[in-house]
């Protein structure tokens, strides 16, 4: 069997590719590591989805090799499954998508070119993008009407241009501490955005609406509404999904891959032929497939003829912070307000996402308003300690039930630039293999300190908003720490094949036949959370993959 | 919750460190079957007062939850190691101070070991640890063993989310 195209991940990266070209007639296989859970199979199991990560794989079958830069220059060594520390996220049919909490912002034009609106920044490797915003915005609007994106178009200094006016769907309903925000940031001179959600307020597109189950991040949607890969695209389209196949290796020649190579979940190989090959496994793991696939046409991996793979690993940098509204200074009808079930926030803030530090221009981010997630038990053991004090009994039993009956937590996120620089990478690491008897990847971690730094500015201003309502208990960490369910990098898009792994297409420059488009093309990774971003760009090389595959069947 | 992970990480991180530290410390084969659940359900009872307004500990059902724990495959076993080198250790914090095991002292007595354990780093962890599975088996769904006719939501009035799962998956 030789396939039109085969695609490797079946999350937001790779699914918008196979729908499109499912949709238009070819023949197109989704290779998919994880299992295939459907809507029927989520509930809200906090036991089983948050505390036992039932979604990403056991670390002793398979893990990461994390290589920590130490302020000295040296580095330290983990072996993820000795430190529990995971990089994994969403291991399943529609990949991560299928977690998210789906909050939903584009870009703006100028982080297309941060190189040359903002300038070199020393110790890091920002670089513009091959493509301009305008060049996305239609698929951004696309992803708005098929994955389905709801919310209201906020006016703020930095709204980025829209070919269409509203969202096509009107906003989720919301708790009433939004009119607390608002008011809070009218009288700070802010400007509130409601945050857009890749969820439907009501059903649409063969799926059901919202049930405001009150349990969204980290779990999977059990109503469709949220937007994953798998409810927006890849039960709605023909391509062949093939879960547990776990692909370890591609084959090529010296310009074209021929097969890639899986394990089925019976640790069987087996071998796709495919015309064009679309890796999309989340970033860490697209690059380690490219490196571990050596050959006598590529000796260091796929595609790695320039050295590129790997390099230029990113995350979200940015924090969290969070304040308490408690009984005691709200009355019985603000009580009742605060602690209704189900309801969202949906605030974000991007006031700054440029700003002048000492009259030089810089790159600022977002900040996302939220509830704390519902977890109860999360909620719960987070109140084992006052100070540095560890409490049990009565003592611990009281301050639960007080703090979690008689007030709540509006929490905050900030989103800014991770620098991409030369000591955040994938490579592989030899001395430990996976159950597939694969060598795992390694990832070299590297903060740069100008990431904290804007980070602290915006959290300070997110602070601002929470004391003008009134929250007690106020803190926030902005820190290095790496959030796994936000990576991108290493495969980076660019003009300049000596310096970049694939073209402005996402296709490698160095083969005729494969293309990356998961978040691995981003060159520098803005200030909001990816995935609206991913899925627009995977529908526009979808579009590319589309009229190549036309040319050549005619 | 886009970041929760990143917090998440940050916790588990820390724990994990002191998780491999201690471990690796002492494997507590001599620690008897039955000496050993005993031994957990007692800390359990003096981790947690039942109380006239608290869930009991019947409904809570703690000690079935963590035998469960133990059982489970997704739960690292330099954790359940760690789960059971804390009880030699507990009693060998005992025995210096009043030379008898945890189980045979006195109320009074045994919330003074707690209280001296809880002083070191791998007491402190393994009192949070068990701490940690009290809190799981009174919030978590009833479908794992505990938090019988729902009586940890109902103390806290918290709403479960839906669909509750019909079965435990780990």
């Amino acid at each position: 069997m030789m396939y039109d195209v085969c695609i490797i991940g079946s999350g937001a990266g790779g699914a918008p590719i196979a729908y499109e070209l499912s949709r238009a007639g070819f023949n197109v296989i989704v290779l998919e590591k994880g299992p295939f859970y459907g809507e029927d199979d989520f509930t809200k199991d906090e036991i089983a989805v948050s505390r036992r990560d039932l979604y990403t794989p056991l670390l002793e079958d398979e893990q990461h090799v994390i290589y920590e830069r130490q302020s000295d220059g040296s580095t330290k060594r983990y072996v993820g499954s000795e430190y529990q520390w995971s990089f994994w996220n969403g291991s399943m049919v529609g990949g991560s998508s299928n977690v998210m909490s789906g909050y939903f912002h584009r870009f703006k034009p100028n982080d297309f070119k941060l190189r040359s609106v903002f300038g070199a920044i020393e110790g890091a490797n920002v670089v513009d993008w091959p493509i301009s915003y305008e060049v996305l915005e239609p698929y951004y609007t696309k992803v708005e009407t098929v994955i389905g994106v709801s919310g209201t178009v906020s006016t703020h200094p930095f709204m980025e241009p829209r070919s269409r006016a509203h969202f096509p769907y009107p906003p989720l309903a919301e708790n009433g501490l939004t009119q607390w925000f608002d008011t809070a940031c009218k009288t700070l001179g802010y400007h509130t955005m409601v945050t857009p959600r890749a969820i439907l307020p009501y059903r649409d597109l063969d799926r059901q609406g919202c049930s405001y189950s009150n349990f969204c991040g980290s779990y999977g949607c059990a109503t469709g509404a949220k937007g994953s890969a798998r409810a927006a695209l890849l039960q709605r389209c023909s391509a062949r999904i093939v879960s547990e196949a776990f692909v370890f290796r591609l084959e090529s020649t010296h310009n074209r891959v021929t097969e890639a190579h899986y394990f089925d979940k019976d640790n069987r190989v087996h071998k796709v032929r495919a015309g064009i090959f679309v890796v999309a496994a989340q970033a860490i793991e697209s690059s380690r497939l490219l490196l571990n696939s050596k050959n006598r046409y590529f000796p260091k991996g796929v595609a790695n003829n320039a050295g590129q793979v790997g390099k230029n690993l990113i995350f979200s940098a940015g924090g969290v912070g969070e304040g308490r509204f408690v009984f005691e200074s709200l009355t019985p009808a603000q009580q009742q307000t605060l602690m209704e079930p189900g309801l969202f926030v949906n605030r974000s803030l991007q006031d700054w996402y440029e700003y002048s530090r000492k009259g030089v221009r810089q790159k600022g981010g977002t900040i996302d308003f939220l509830f704390e997630h519902a977890n109860i038990i999360a909620r719960s053991t987070r109140e084992f300690y006052d100070g540095g004090t560890l409490l049990w009994g009565s003592a611990l039993q009281e301050k639960i039930h007080k703090r979690l009956t008689r007030s709540r937590v509006l929490t905050f996120e900030v989103f800014n630039d991770w620098l991409p620089t030369d000591h955040c990478r994938v490579g592989i690491d030899e001395t430990v293999r996976d159950k597939y008897g694969m060598p795992v990847g390694a990832i070299y971690l590297h903060a740069h300190p100008h990431d904290l730094e804007v980070g602290e500015f915006l959290a300070q201003k997110a602070l601002k908003v929470l004391e003008s309502m009134g929250a007690v208990d106020i803190s926030y960490s902005i820190s290095s720490s790496p959030p796994p369910n936000l990576v991108a990098g290493g495969c980076r898009f660019g003009n300049d094949a000596s310096t970049s792994v694939l073209d402005a297409n996402c296709k490698a420059h160095e083969l005729a036949n494969l293309y990356v488009t998961d978040a691995s093309f981003m060159p520098t990774g803005g200030s909001v959370p990816y995935t609206w971003t991913i899925y627009a760009n995977a529908f526009r090389v979808a579009d590319v993959i589309h009229r190549r595959l036309k040319t050549a069947r005619t | 919750m886009y970041l929760h992970s990143r917090r998440i990480l940050f916790q588990k991180g820390i724990s994990a460190l002191c998780l491999t530290l201690f471990s690796r410390r002492l494997l507590a084969e001599n620690v008897q079957h039955s000496d050993l659940f005993t031994t957990l359900h007692t800390v359990q009872h003096d981790l947690y007062a039942e109380t006239d307004t608290m869930p009991s500990h019947e409904a809570i059902n703690a000690l079935v939850y963590l035998k469960n724990v133990l059982k489970q495959p997704r739960v690292a076993k330099a954790h359940k190691r760690f789960i059971v080198n804390g009880v030699q250790w507990l009693n060998e914090a005992s025995i210096a101070r009043y030379k008898k095991h945890y189980t045979k002292l006195a109320a009074p007595q045994r919330n003074i070991v707690l209280q001296t354990i809880v002083q070191e780093q791998w007491g402190k962890q393994w009192i949070e640890t068990l701490l940690t599975y009290i809190y799981e088996a009174m919030l978590g769904d009833p479908v794992y063993g505990g938090n019988r006719n729902e009586v940890g939501w109902k103390w806290l009035h918290h709403t479960p989310g839906k669909p509750r799962p019909t079965k435990a998956l780990v």
